[in-house]
C-alpha cells in the first residue's frame, strides 16, 4: 500500500531543465582559462594590475568615511604652528608706532 | 564520439584534473539538468539555482583536485554534496527561501481552469510545506525522495551517518504529514474506516 504522503509528494512538479545553462557554464569556464593562460608568462601590465589590486579597498565608501572622521578628529586635536600664531595674534600684529622711521616714509 | 559519451564520470574527472576542457564540457552537459533540479528543489528560485550550479562547476574546473578519487566516492555523490552545501549556505543567508515563482511555473495550460487551479493550489501547499522544512531535513528528503539516492549515498552527500540521515528523513516526513493534514490534503487517522 502506497503511503498517502508519498503519493502526495510525487505530485511535486519537476523543475524545468534550463537548456542554455550548460553552455553558459562552459563559456564561463573558458573565460577563466583565458585569464589563467595570460598569467602563465610574465606580463608587465598584468603585474602592475596585480599590484594595484593589492591596494583595492574592499569597502571604499566605508574606508573614506573612516578616514574623513579620523582626519577631522586628528585635525582638531593636533596643535599646528598656525595655532601658536593665533594664540599670540595680538603681539604678532602689534606695530610699534613709537619707532622712529626717519624721513624716508 | 560514442565512446566519449560513455566515458565514466570518474574517468572524465581524471582528464579534468589534467586541464582537459573537453572532458569538463562533457561532464557539464551530462549533469547540469540533474544538479539544476537539485539546487532548484533546495532554494525554489530559478536564478539562484542556476548560480549555485554554475558556481559549483566553475569551482570544480578551478580546483579539480578537490575531488579525491582515492576516497572511492562516485563523482555524482560527491557533487551532490558540493551543490547541496552551496544551496544550504545560500539558504542560511536568505531565510525567506520560498517565493511565488514555483507556483506560477507549475501551471499546465492544457488543463481546464478549475482543475488547473486545484492542482496549482495543491502543489503550492506541497511546495510550501517542503520549503518550510528545516534545511537539512529538506536536503535529506530531496536527495532520497526526488534525486533517488540510496540512504548511504545521501548520507555521504550530506556528510552524516546513515542513522542521522534516517532520523532527518523521519522528521521531515512527520513535519510534512502534520502540515499537509492541517491543510486537508491528507486524511486524519480518525477519518479512516
Amino acid at each position: 500500500m502506497v503511503d498517502e504522503l508519498d503519493e502526495l509528494l510525487t505530485k511535486r512538479a519537476e523543475p524545468q531543465a534550463r537548456s542554455h545553462l550548460a553552455e553558459k557554464i562552459i563559456a564561463a569556464s573558458l573565460e577563466g582559462r583565458g585569464q589563467k593562460s595570460k598569467a602563465g608568462g610574465f606580463d608587465l601590465a598584468g603585474w602592475f594590475g596585480a599590484l594595484a589590486d593589492e591596494f583595492l579597498l574592499p569597502r571604499p565608501a566605508l574606508a573614506m568615511a573612516v578616514f574623513l572622521v579620523l582626519g577631522l578628529f586628528a585635525g582638531m586635536n593636533i596643535e599646528t604652528p598656525t595655532d601658536e600664531v593665533g594664540e599670540d595674534l595680538v603681539s604678532y600684529l602689534f606695530v610699534d608706532e613709537s619707532f622712529d622711521t626717519g624721513d624716508w616714509l | 564520439m560514442a565512446d566519449a559519451e560513455e566515458e565514466s564520470d570518474e574517468r572524465l574527472m581524471v582528464r579534468v584534473r589534467e586541464q582537459d576542457h573537453q572532458a569538463f564540457a562533457m561532464l557539464v552537459r551530462r549533469h547540469t539538468d540533474r544538479f539544476y533540479a537539485t539546487a532548484f528543489r533546495m532554494c525554489g528560485q530559478q536564478e539562484e539555482a542556476e548560480d549555485i550550479v554554475q558556481e559549483a562547476f566553475l569551482k570544480l574546473w578551478d580546483r579539480p583536485e578537490s575531488w579525491d578519487a582515492s576516497k572511492g566516492a562516485k563523482f555524482t555523490t560527491w557533487f551532490y554534496r558540493v551543490v547541496t552545501n552551496q544551496a544550504l549556505d545560500r539558504l542560511r543567508k536568505r531565510k525567506n527561501s520560498y517565493g511565488t515563482e514555483v507556483v506560477e511555473r507549475l501551471v499546465d495550460p492544457s488543463k481546464d481552469q478549475q482543475r488547473e487551479m486545484e492542482d496549482s493550489q495543491e502543489q503550492k501547499y506541497i511546495e510550501a510545506a517542503i520549503q518550510a522544512l528545516p534545511e537539512r531535513q529538506k536536503a535529506a528528503l530531496n536527495l532520497c525522495f526526488y534525486e533517488g539516492l540510496s540512504n548511504k549515498e545521501a548520507a555521504e552527500a550530506l556528510g552524516v551517518g546513515i542513522k542521522a540521515l534516517e532520523s532527518l528523513l523521519m522528521r521531515a516526513k512527520a513535519g510534512l504529514r502534520d502540515e499537509l493534514t492541517r491543510r486537508g490534503l491528507i486524511r486524519r487517522k480518525e477519518d479512516y474506516g
